[in-house]
């Protein structure tokens, strides 16, 4: 008896949550925004930046949301497993009925093109920076924020070049985003022309613990520069072993996603000399820089008591709310502050009004932001660890296309 | 088994029949109706939702004939459903075969693969099969990564949705019934298998491989086929799963996928039919209905951070919590329920 | 020169695979479970040291005795409330139920920590190590020799104390032992508290030569393979399989994938593992099962 009881309560569990979800619209109906972010899987590290995404709509709606139009954000976690966040996508898309979602890893979006250009008609925000991605014309609804993985490749093979490099080679997790990049790189021959003899391009499985033998054997090959496709775990990795092994780590140099205050801190001195990309300033450069984002990050966190964030990593979610919530600003604008009934039409008129943003400043401290090339803006700053520190050694480098 | 007064039976046949007394003979026709009925009402959420279990039930019914009838455990079985999304990935975007060829292609080819690992399974048994299996697992994911040329690398392959009788499945509501018939069919081919020889072939080997073989079973060979059929099941959930995402990738058919498998038929019943479909709704909807609940509690609380964590603790509490108080799973469950349920007023 | 950093690599690395194989070959030989969530103690072991250090801020002299009461204390709680109702039930529940079990220690430590890799604090002295004309980092020597240590004090401990007797006797014959008046029960909850303490120092020690994060669960995978082939209750086999798994890998690694590509080096143990099945199923120092009708 008592294990029926049980069960039944169980399923009127399961039941009541049919009927708690139906809300209805007004005249100030809610502006609704899907999240996928990568909440537990390889890299997690940076669930900041799903977080300062949701961080903003909360002080936004705090705020009153865009103009009187409440923010009905959901977050949820596509563990950087492609079927999962595709499923998370669709769950989204016929569920909740956002005007945009931002999705998180580069397969994800890959595997999405279709749907969302031909058949969903949504635009996307990705997390990821893959070139593959951008392509105004034949992906007009794909965005990303910032320089591509690609991008970032050239300015530092460009870099490289320019410190009198000769012998290159790239190292990187099997992970798609973290592949292709360097695949596309070496099919263009990039270095080829820059006149610098390409050595090798080394794969091992995301998240490793040791890399001791590619170590060994990026060292029996003797490279002067080497590009690190991988996220922070991967370059903790790399930094203590070749430490260990005693490869020079001055001669790395990462894609952004590296710049974590953890290479230091987890691996000490080995990490001096190591480089990679600053696109996004941080929560206390903001500070300093006395500009609006760091004022409404540090009242918002102030107000909500969480101690954890204000890494750059935030700071890009934050900005990224900035700017598509400027584009929703602009499309409500238009509307005569009305959110139209009609999903897709909306749709189109954010999609419109994201790649109309010209000069945008989005209060971050970043080069203004022109979204006709689905990108924003392309610079990047280049950082070494300096006595345990982060440190730039250049001003925001444009690339030259 | 609880029967209806007057239910006896005069000779095998009706012993072994599928559907027995009247009542399941009226109820389990109109329940099908009804499932077929159902996308007129439901919505593609919903929808979407009954073709990811539809795609589980055969892949559970799969790995039920090799752990709950035959009792040989696989680690693997990740791999072979991969195997078959693979499988159907190349046939349909680079041979162009149409959907009626990939399917039982993609069958055959994993059938292949489980009747190779099959073959070692007449010396190794118990734990040193599952070490096997899950030694394949990890070899299949590496090779998915890495042959390049035909498996697409990290980034995988795109599938179109197939056309059946020149009608794309482009949408939820019309690939419903595909999955659907195949899971049916699936189900009743898993019943069915249950009541030959070769069933009960299968069950003598699991019970006491030893004492089957001095009867005069001969273990190697339906070893080898309970691999086969497996297989053969979990090739065609892959390449169904293949068609109905779109885009397989290595990192979707990995150990966690095989643990998942595992759960099913632990949670719904190791050894019964209705348990692995059972099993297959509770895995494909627990994370579903979790998530609408965390989604309610975030609005409150600042739970979304901690929902990964969540789910795993739960997942894991559920396997401890069935596999101490209820090992035969959610189909005893169901048994009770229905036993107090006849008896009802009278319950003891 | 490559091939001996490769070698010391593997056989420092290889020594902390031995010490959570000898957790596992623990369990296995006085209870006959085989544990999943092995990899998972290593991790809970390393996250509380890590919290004992850096968030309390206590010395190690402090932390580290605290790590091992407390995972001592989760080994016990594990084997009551779980390992207990399932003795005597088919190896598939007992799989699973590891693997539940795994699922929940590992959900609890995303849950207190959070899937952010931090930083593991150094307990070891800095100074370089140098043997003959390679350096070996500090964290691999010491691992290295805390390890082979342990293993050796295990050894003892089975061969002569008269708990281990009493170990070795359950493991051999459960009725017997019982009918000899020796408490089994007490038995399977000792050897879980064992392995939850080598565990935890395994997870210190993993931590030390490298980061903290969720991945370190994983090293309870490669314990596979290394068990396999030294014999699922062999505590030699755990010390020689550990090191010839880690030196297998690293060999791999530095030789075949400039040729094959990525990735091989931890496949390399799988591949291994079904060689060593087809050959020798039993490993090299494992006991043989007769199975009788």
């Amino acid at each position: 008896m008592k294990k029926l009881w049980i069960i039944l309560s169980v399923l009127s569990c399961f039941l009541f949550h049919g009927t708690t979800f139906a809300a209805e619209g007004d005249d100030l109906k809610p502006v609704s925004i899907g999240i996928i972010g990568d909440l537990s899987g390889p890299t997690s590290a940076l669930a900041e930046m799903a977080y300062g995404i949701r961080d903003y709509f909360l002080y936004l709606n705090d705020k009153g949301g865009i103009k009187g139009h409440e923010i009905d954000f959901l977050l949820v976690d596509g563990a950087e497993v492609i079927p999962i966040e595709v499923s998370n996508y669709k769950r989204l898309i016929t569920r909740q009925k956002p005007v945009l979602i931002f999705v998180w890893s580069t397969g994800a979006s890959k595997a999405l093109r279709r749907q969302v250009n031909k058949v969903d008609k949504i635009p996307i925000m990705s997390e990821s920076m893959s070139e593959e991605l951008v392509d105004p014309k034949s992906l007009p609804y794909n965005f990303i924020f910032g320089p591509t993985y690609e991008d970032q490749i050239r300015i530092g093979l460009d870099y490289a070049k320019s410190q009198g490099a000769k012998r290159i080679a790239f190292i990187g997790c099997n992970l798609d985003w973290c592949q292709s990049p360097r695949k596309r790189i070496i099919a263009e021959e990039y270095c080829k022309k820059l006149g610098m003899e390409f050595l090798t391009d080394m794969t091992y499985p995301a998240r490793p613990t040791d890399l001791t033998s590619e170590m060994l054997r990026l060292k029996k090959l003797n490279p002067d520069f080497i590009w690190v496709n991988d996220s922070v775990e991967g370059s903790i990795a790399t930094v203590r072993d070749a430490n260990k092994v005693g490869l020079d780590v001055s001669k790395f140099f990462a894609v952004h996603w590296s710049k974590h205050d953890a290479i230091p801190k987890a691996t000490g001195k080995a990490a001096e000399g190591y480089r990679s990309f600053m696109i996004i300033p941080d929560l206390a450069e903001l500070k300093a820089r006395k500009l609006k984002a760091g004022d409404e990050i540090s009242e918002f966190l102030g107000k909500h008591r969480r101690k954890k964030a204000g890494t750059w990593y935030y700071v890009r979610g934050w900005l990224k709310g900035v700017t598509v919530v400027e584009a929703i600003n602009n499309a409500l604008g238009k509307t005569g502050n009305k959110v139209p009934n009609d999903i897709k039409k909306f749709r189109k008129m954010v999609r419109d009004e994201l790649e109309g943003l010209v000069n945008f400043d989005c209060g971050g401290g970043l080069p203004l932001i022109t979204y006709a090339n689905h990108q924003g803006f392309i610079a990047a700053k280049i950082m070494q660890v300096k006595n345990g520190k982060w440190t730039p050694i250049s001003e925001y480098l444009q690339i030259r296309k | 088994m609880l029967r209806p007064c007057g239910d006896f039976k005069r000779n095998y046949s009706q012993e072994e029949a599928i559907l027995q007394t009247r009542f399941i003979k009226v109820v389990i026709p109109l329940f099908v109706l009804t499932l077929y009925c159902l996308p007129l009402f439901l919505g593609d959420f919903y929808l979407y939702l009954l073709n990811l279990v539809f795609i589980a039930i055969l892949g559970a019914q799969g790995i039920n004939i090799l752990t709950g009838f035959t009792g040989q455990i696989s680690l693997g079985h990740g791999a072979f459903i991969g195997i078959g999304a693979y499988t159907a990935g190349v046939f349909s975007t680079k041979l162009g075969f149409s959907v009626w060829v990939v399917l039982p292609a993609a069958g055959c080819a994993s059938a292949l693969i489980g009747v190779m690992v099959g073959v070692p399974s007449l010396r190794i048994k118990g734990f040193y099969l599952a070490m096997a299996t899950l030694a394949l697992q990890f070899l299949m994911e590496y090779l998915f990564m890495e042959l390049r040329p035909i498996t697409g690398g990290s980034e995988g392959l795109y599938l179109e949705r197939p056309s059946i009788f020149g009608l794309v499945l482009d949408t939820d509501r019309q690939f419903y019934f595909l999955g659907a018939t195949i899971a049916i069919l699936a189900t009743l081919g898993a019943r069915n298998l249950l009541r030959t020889r070769v069933g009960r072939a299968f069950i003598s080997i699991r019970d006491r491989d030893i004492a089957a073989e001095l009867i005069g079973v001969d273990i190697f060979k339906y070893k080898i086929m309970s691999f086969a059929i497996s297989s053969f099941y979990a090739g065609v959930a892959g390449a169904l799963l293949a068609y109905y995402i779109t885009v397989i990738n290595p990192q979707s058919f990995s150990i966690h996928l095989s643990i998942d498998y595992l759960a099913m038929i632990i949670i719904g019943g190791l050894g019964s039919v209705l348990g692995a479909i059972y099993g297959a709704i509770f895995i494909v909807l627990f994370p579903e209905f979790l998530k609408i609940w965390i989604e309610f509690a975030a609005q409150y609380l600042p739970i979304d951070e901690v929902f990964p964590a969540i789910r795993e603790i739960l997942f894991g509490f559920i396997i401890v919590f069935f596999l101490i108080f209820e090992p035969e799973g959610l189909a005893k469950i169901w048994w009770n329920i229905k036993a107090y349920w006849k008896l009802w007023p009278f319950s003891y | 020169m490559f091939l001996a950093e490769l070698l010391i690599s593997g056989i420092a690395v290889g020594s902390i695979y031995s010490l959570v194989a000898l957790g596992f070959v623990l369990i296995y030989k006085s209870t006959r479970v085989l544990n999943f969530a092995q990899g998972e103690l290593v991790l809970i072991g390393a996250f509380v040291a890590f919290a004992f250090l850096s968030q309390v801020g206590v010395g190690p002299w402090i932390a580290l005795p605290l790590t091992m009461i407390i995972s001592v204390l989760l080994g016990l709680l594990i084997e009551r409330t779980a390992l207990r109702p399932m003795i005597g039930e088919p190896v598939i529940s007992v799989i699973m139920l590891t693997i539940g079990l795994s699922s929940i220690l590992k959900g609890s430590c995303r849950a207190i920590w959070g899937s952010v890799n931090r930083p593991f604090p150094t307990i070891f002295p800095d100074t370089l190590i140098t043997i003959g004309p390679i350096s070996v980092p500090p964290p691999f020597f010491w691992s290295f020799i805390i390890s082979i240590f342990l293993l050796i004090v295990f050894a003892i401990f089975f061969k002569y104390s008269r708990l281990g007797i009493v170990m070795r006797s359950t493991a051999n014959d459960q009725t017997a032992t019982l009918s000899l008046g020796i408490s089994v029960k007490r038995v399977f909850a000792l050897s879980w508290a064992i392995a939850a303490l080598v565990g935890a120092i395994g997870g210190v020690l993993l931590g030390s030569i490298s980061v903290l994060d969720m991945n370190l669960g994983y090293i309870g995978l490669k314990v596979f393979p290394v068990v396999i082939l030294g014999g699922l209750d062999s505590i030699p086999g755990a010390i020689v399989g550990g090191i010839i798994i880690a030196v297998l890998e690293n060999l791999t690694g530095g030789y075949l994938e400039g040729i094959i590509g990525g990735g091989v080096k931890s496949v390399a143990p799988f591949v291994f593992l079904l060689f060593v099945l087809v050959i020798k199923p039993y490993g090299l120092f494992g006991t043989e099962e007769i199975e009788r009708l």
